[in-house]
């Protein structure tokens, strides 16, 4: 009867430690996989923190000095601009003179 | 005997059991701390995504700005011309260009990237400056040399043809050094080579106009050495670049502030003294590929 008794918990404890191996080799294998696949994407991830990150850095000197450049444009622009009207003054002062010469010369008068 | 065997191999079960499900629970606790990361840094890229988006958006705005008035101004040149008048130069720098400061306080450019920790949020010590600095006020070009006065500081010497990195650089290293800047190989080598100035250290692109980087390091005189930095890695003349013996490292560009000041803290304390240019001379040497 021992003997008998021996044999069955034998072979139940064989039955039941096959069974849970199988049950934990089932578990961890998608586990095991998963693990690399999600290091590597974290990975990935990182490197583009990094990127966006460098570019945020970049941004944040490229856009003040385009604002300067800008600053600059205008002031430059409103130099030529008045450069402009002024040469344009001189110019209709010098029709308006170049005019009034050619009046008094018909007219014979002196120019007033 | 019997009772002792069967006991025996229920510790046994009870032992394989507890392994199998101690390492089940190890693997998912792994794998529920790495999924925190990745949630962590997904959280992260996306703040500083919106962050770039608007940045980037306001850069474009400004830059479209910037090249209205630029299309403005050549009218404006053009119209004044007509007149025979020589237009009015570009106003001088005020605000001077080369007083945008930079500070950036991170240095830890090269991080793994295994650990969270290795890449901190964005600090907020990027302060940009906008009040005028000295002797860069005036002419932006030229040297930034103490009035003929014997100064200790090691001279480097900046060539790029884009002026705001040329500005950039120059401002964050006119603290420590002594700075020159050249908008291509021909300035930078009128420098050396004519004017026979002396540098402890020269950073240099590669794609300039007028003269290359790659044809100005062949003029580059024994005893000074070169950081090059490109965006270009793939390209051959990067590859030449990098075996040259004058070259001291290669930066990728865009790269960070701390890193190229840490390439130029150890080129000069590694590099000898410069010697003094001698002559005028034709390209010294080809580079080797």
């Amino acid at each position: 009867v021992s003997l008998a008794l021996l044999g069955g918990v034998v072979l139940c404890s064989l039955l039941f430690i096959v069974y849970t191996l199988v049950r934990y080799f089932e578990t961890i294998s998608p586990l095991n996989q998963a693990i690399p696949d999600l290091r590597i994407a974290t990975e990935a991830k990182h490197v583009r923190l990094v990127e966006y990150y460098q570019r945020i850095e970049e941004l944040k000197v490229e856009i003040p000095r385009s604002e300067v450049r800008l600053g600059r444009l205008e002031k430059w622009i409103e130099l030529l601009t008045k450069q402009h009207a002024g040469l344009q003054d001189q110019e209709i002062e010098k029709q308006r003179a170049k005019l009034e010469k050619g009046n008094s010369g018909k007219t014979g008068g002196p120019p007033s | 005997v019997t009772y002792a065997i069967i006991l025996g191999i229920m510790a046994a079960i009870l032992g394989v059991k507890a392994y199998t499900l101690f390492s089940i629970g190890h693997l998912e606790k792994r794998l529920h701390d790495l999924k925190l990361d990745e949630e962590d840094v997904t959280a992260k890229i996306d703040a500083l995504d919106s962050t770039r988006t608007n940045l980037e958006r306001d850069q474009k705005d400004v830059l479209s700005e910037v090249n209205k008035l630029d299309i403005q101004k050549d009218q404006l040149v053009l119209g004044v011309q007509k007149f025979g008048a020589t237009p009015v130069e570009e106003p001088s720098l005020d605000p001077p260009i080369a007083a945008v400061s930079v500070t950036v306080a991170r240095s830890d450019a090269s991080g793994g990237g295994a650990s969270l920790e290795a890449y901190p949020e964005v600090p907020e010590d990027v302060e940009i400056a906008d009040e005028a600095v000295g002797e860069e006020s005036g002419e932006p070009e030229t040297p930034v040399d103490d009035a003929g006065t014997e100064d200790a500081r090691p001279h480097v010497l900046i060539v790029d043809d884009n002026g705001d990195l040329r500005d950039l650089l120059s401002e964050s290293f006119s603290e420590d050094y002594l700075v020159d800047r050249a908008a291509d190989g021909l300035e930078a080598l009128n420098y050396i080579l004519k004017e026979k100035r002396r540098y402890d250290a020269i950073i240099t692109d590669l794609n300039m106009p007028n003269l290359d980087g790659l044809t100005f390091l062949a003029n580059v005189p024994a005893g000074m050495r070169v950081i090059v930095m490109s965006a270009y890695l793939d390209r051959p003349e990067f590859e030449a670049a990098a075996t040259h013996e004058r070259v001291f490292c290669t930066i990728e560009k865009p790269f960070k502030l701390a890193t190229i000041r840490e390439a130029v803290i150890r080129l000069v304390a590694e590099n000898p003294k410069p010697v003094e240019v001698e002559e005028i001379s034709g390209p010294s040497e080809q580079p080797s590929s």
